[in-house]
């Protein structure tokens, strides 16, 4: 039995009979070989599908190739007119080595929490395509690295309505470039005759999973944008975010910016409307 | 002068940028078998037994190799001990290991991964034994004990052990009287601070290629900085004749104190020692670099200091405690140099330090750029800083009052003259450059937090052995070139170009006609102490014009046997000979003189210089007529000033350095801009060290970052919006070449202290621990 398989067909997959874990850019599963926890596994490499590589723009949605990488993400324009948080992430992430391999499909079946793409996915109201099934990015995780994916069940297409919507995101790491953020925050929303409607916001790396923050939701809805209502709900986004403290950071640290970066991205909103 | 002062590109460039030149994991022997090492996953516990069993069956390992009992050992005669101040360790672990990551077992196979593979078979059984990770807690009475035989070991005079302790150094400065002083203060404060361990993060790995030539030959090929060391260490460990053990250095990929002394050298002969007359090669993976190496920094400290109204500083009262780790002797040093530089270059009368190197179960802590300098510095200059809120001064000022000038005499009682350097001037330079504004408080509110700005001191001296020599050789060829053999290594820093430089300007005779030679071996060249304490250019550069100085000399004299008229009377100048009125190139002269009939005077011109130390003394020896760890110990001074300016973000809490600038009085600068990168590349380390990095242990004393994806460094990105300023002041060195004094690892000195004043000042707290993060910061 060979440890280590190929294919280049979506079909294939059918074909396929062990467990196998599936490598696409691979930039998260070779520390995690190096280190020794994968000896046991046996591996299929994805990453010369061709129909998974692929971005096509449809009537009402984007749908997005699970194979896609970071760097497709910059240079394609699509992302920043239908998927501006993305594009933001993509800008921060990793190093332009790493954006060059790693894969949207594989940036959250990795499921980190402290993962790039996934608050902007969460934010931009995101269905995940399996070779199964389409689930809402809501109910996709279940924990640090835990999915609902079942065994041999692989993320196909990303698929992110196109709505007339802003979206955006900030991240604070140890330092500018190659680094695992401390603290990210998505949001989205509609700005309609200077009234807020329609908002999303997401937490990333202040909890198991990648968190939406409800009640900050709940209070920005409906609201002008004002330098108090502002400050306000960068203390609700605080108040919800549930970090731990950690050898990379202190919970206290991260609760507290997670408020200020959702400021920051309001207050850069609130500068453009006057 | 023709070429010194000129910035002339690298002679090393183009094997470099086209990656020709050879490091030494390129190096490889038919039949190289590899090395993988098995490490304690335990900080303190007995080994109570190692099954190889397992291993040994898989195909294409040769040999796995155990630490031998210092016991077994004596009854064989042989004590394979590490260790030239203290002798306190041997190459493998045998009955006990003091540190998560000391080697326990050492397979050797084929190839890496099938040694790597056996690594895992291997079971070893340990016995837990209670371990200390905090020095000031491993100073205690009743602290486990790390080396309980301490008070046995061999170790050299000036140093002092406190025998069933963790002490194995206590160094003591005195100068005056510490305590008639205080009283006679208007004001005296007191804090403590803290500086963590540090990983060198040098971007080539340590690498070692050896062979045990049976019965009693030694060669080995390694990353190290210190060839002659290297020899040392392993002749005395294995009794072997010194002109047995050839150690050979090719280029390094990065040093920065790491590779200096020896590291992974004596493991690897004792390795090849077990599987004679093969090569056997170990080159360590990135999370070794952390923490099966020397690691940096570690330092504790207490500091107290008083002044009268007017800011004349008269004594300060230093705890130094070096949070040493496993074993002694590469921190030993380090404990010497730090706790006597503590003063900060500040002309105290009263001075009383207490250096502690103190065992701890953690990765032992050796030279790294700055060598103790940051630590001490960092307190220091806090100190100034803090007492210049108590006094309403400005910190610039007081600086400058308080400064080491011409004339006066500093902590260990040498006197400081001009030629040792102009270190106000090099204040006010950095000063201006900030923008500094005096008697304010230059921090600016600005939109989501503040613009902070700092000036602080250094000092710098070589904490070198007193018998720190150099050689250098310059052998002419039949056609008027030059090779120049010196064995001080190459690590990046330059200093093969300088020395080409030297030598082309004391030669008279054109850059491109000497050949730098790349191979370091011992069995070619002469004595070279090793290649650290910023040194390089000083000693190397003595002992090459003294070298040209022989060799213009020795073709002198063939001139004067060929035309037989008095040596006064023969003049050189570059590159030719004046005699009785003709002007001769030397090639006529370096291989002896012919005359038309065949006849020859004269022979091969090899110049031979050395730069010797002189008047060195041991700081821990008593001397007549000075205080207790007083004594010129360092051969040369460089002082100077260095400023930040910064954006503390208080929401995020983070940290935006806008401006750094050193301004050095290092004399006369041979090569500005290798001088100027390497000033700069010292810079962006301290920064790294003052705002990101920290080694973090768990509380079993388990390395909790031992990558980069968690141990951050400097990188462009981060650098890419930062205005970097160096400024040289050029006040002649006496003895230095052409004027020089060294500048290597000053730049890192003062930087981290510079970081935590801005910060303390701009939000008005007290930050006494490094790295000034974010999480310092949030904790207030």
């Amino acid at each position: 039995m060979e440890k280590f398989i190929k294919i280049s067909k979506l079909a294939d997959l059918k074909k396929i009979k062990n467990p196998v874990k599936f490598l696409a850019g691979g930039t998260d599963i070779y520390p995690l070989l190096k280190d020794g926890f994968l000896e046991n596994e046996f591996f299929c490499d994805i990453s010369g599908i061709k129909e998974l590589k692929e971005t096509k723009i449809k009537k009402d949605v984007l749908e997005i190739g699970a194979l896609v990488t970071f760097s497709d993400v910059i240079e394609n324009p699509v992302f920043k007119k239908y998927a501006n948080a993305l594009y933001e992430s993509a800008l921060v992430m990793g190093s332009p080595q790493i954006r060059n391999r790693a894969t949207l499909g594989g940036n959250i079946a990795n499921a980190s929490p402290s993962g790039d793409s996934i608050p902007p996915l969460f934010v931009l109201k995101a269905k995940i395509k399996t070779n199964l099934r389409t689930v809402d990015i809501d109910r996709f995780f279940m924990g640090p690295k835990k999915t609902i994916l079942k065994k041999n069940e692989l993320i196909t297409r990303i698929i992110i309505p196109k709505e007339q919507k802003e979206s955006y995101f900030m991240k604070v790491g140890p330092r500018k470039a190659l680094a695992i953020s401390k603290v990210s925050v998505a949001m989205a929303f509609k700005m309609q005759k200077g009234v807020l409607k329609d908002v999303r916001v997401a937490l990333g790396a202040v909890g198991p999973t990648v968190l939406r923050a409800k009640k900050t939701e709940d209070f920005l809805e409906g609201k002008h944008l004002s330098d108090r209502i502002i400050k306000k709900a960068g203390e609700i986004v605080s108040s919800e975010a549930m970090p731990i403290d950690d050898f990379r950071s202190l919970a206290v640290y991260r609760r507290k910016v997670a408020g200020s970066i959702l400021e920051k991205i309001l207050e850069g909103r609130l500068k453009w409307v006057r | 002068m023709k070429v010194v002062g000129k910035s002339i590109p690298r002679v090393d460039a183009y094997e470099k940028v086209t990656g020709r030149a050879i490091f030494t994991d390129d190096i490889t022997f038919p039949g190289t078998l590899y090395v993988k090492i098995l490490r304690s996953p335990h900080p303190h516990a007995r080994i109570i037994s190692i099954n190889t069993r397992k291993a040994e069956k898989l195909s294409g390992v040769r040999k796995i190799i155990k630490g031998i009992p210092f016991e077994e050992m004596k009854k064989k005669h042989a004590i394979f001990a590490i260790g030239g101040c203290i002798i306190d360790q041997l190459p493998m672990a045998a009955n006990k290991v003091r540190f998560v990551g000391e080697p326990v077992c050492a397979v050797v196979a084929d190839d890496p991964d099938t040694a790597e593979e056996a690594c895992k078979l291997i079971e070893v059984k340990y016995e837990k034994l209670p371990a200390v990770f905090d020095p000031r807690k491993a100073m205690e009475k009743d602290a486990p004990l790390v080396h309980p035989k301490l008070g046995t070991y061999k170790i050299l005079p000036g140093f002092y052990p406190v025998p069933n302790s963790n002490i194995y150094h206590h160094y003591k400065l005195r100068k005056g009287d510490v305590e008639k002083a205080f009283k006679k203060c208007d004001v005296v404060i007191e804090r403590e601070f803290s500086y963590p361990h540090m990983a060198h993060c040098q971007i080539e790995p340590h690498s070692a290629i050896a062979i045990w030539h049976s019965p009693d030959r030694v060669e080995i090929y390694s990353s190290t900085q210190s060839p002659f060391i290297v020899r040392d260490f392993v002749a005395r460990a294995y009794n072997l004749p010194y002109s047995n053990v050839r150690v050979y250095a090719p280029y390094l990929g990065g040093g920065f104190g790491g590779k200096s002394d020896v590291t992974i050298e004596p493991l690897l002969v004792y390795i090849a020692k077990h599987i004679p007359d093969r090569w056997v090669k170990l080159t360590l993976d990135r999370e070794e670099m952390f923490v099966g190496t020397v690691v940096g920094r570690g330092v504790v400290g207490k500091y107290k200091i008083g002044a009268k109204k007017d800011g004349t500083i008269l004594a300060c009262e230093i705890e130094y405690i070096l949070n040493s780790g496993a074993y002694g002797e590469y921190g030993i040093n380090v404990l010497c140099g730090g706790s006597q530089n503590s003063t900060g270059p500040y002309r105290i009368p009263n001075v009383k330090v207490d250096g502690y190197a103190v065992y701890t179960n953690l990765p032992y802590v050796g030279a790294f750029r700055g060598y103790g300098h940051p630590e001490g510095h960092f307190m220091a200059e806090r100190m100034i800083e803090i007492l210049a809120q108590e006094l309403k001064m400005d910190p610039v000022k007081l600086r400058l009052k308080n400064a080491l000038r011409a004339g006066d005499k500093n902590a260990i009682e040498q006197r400081l003259t001009k030629a040792n350097g102009n270190l106000p001037l090099c204040i006010k330079k950095t000063a201006q450059a900030i923008g500094w504004k005096y008697n304010s408080k230059n921090v600016e509110k600005v939109k989501d937090g503040f613009i902070a700005r700092d000036v602080s001191a250094f000092m710098k001296s070589p904490v070198q052995a007193t018998n720190a020599h150099v050689t250098a050789i310059i052998k002419f060829n039949e056609d008027g070139t030059a090779n120049l053999l010196i064995t001080t290594s190459e690590m990046g820093q330059g200093s093969s170009t300088v020395y080409v430089q030297i030598a082309s300007e004391a030669l008279q005779i054109p850059v491109e006609k000497i050949n730098f030679i790349r191979k370091r071996d011992t069995e070619f060249l002469a004595y070279d102490w090793q290649t650290v304490a910023s040194k390089g250019t000083y000693a190397g550069g003595q002992a090459i014009i003294k070298a040209a100085e022989d060799a213009i000399q020795k073709i002198k004299q063939t001139a004067s046997k060929a035309f037989r008229v008095p040596l006064k009377n023969i003049k050189y100048k570059e590159g030719f000979v004046y005699v009785k009125g003709k002007k001769l190139p030397i090639t006529k002269f370096v291989n002896g003189f012919m005359f038309p009939d065949g006849r020859t005077v004269g022979g091969p011109v090899v110049g031979y210089g050395i730069y010797t130390p002189e008047n060195l003394q041991i700081p821990g020896i008593k001397k007549k007529g000075l205080g207790e760890g007083q004594g010129n110990i360092s051969a040369s001074w460089t002082f100077g000033a260095q400023g930040v300016e910064l954006f503390v973000n208080t929401k995020t809490k983070k940290i935006k350095i806008k401006k750094i600038i050193t301004a050095i009085d290092a004399g006369k600068i041979i090569n500005p801009k290798l001088a100027r990168g390497q000033i700069v590349g010292g810079m962006v380390q301290a920064l790294g060290q003052a705002i990101m990095e920290k080694i973090i242990y768990s509380q079993e004393g388990v390395n909790r970052n031992p990558r980069f994806t968690d141990y951050k460094i400097p990188t462009l990105e981060d650098l890419k919006d930062i205005d970097i300023q160096v400024i040289f002041v050029e006040s002649p060195d006496k003895k230095g070449p052409f004027g020089a004094r060294g500048l290597a690892e000053h730049s890192t000195v003062s930087i981290p202290a510079c970081v935590a004043n801005a910060v303390s000042r701009a939000l008005n707290i007290e930050i006494n621990e490094i790295p000034v993060n974010f999480i310092q910061i949030s904790r207030r």
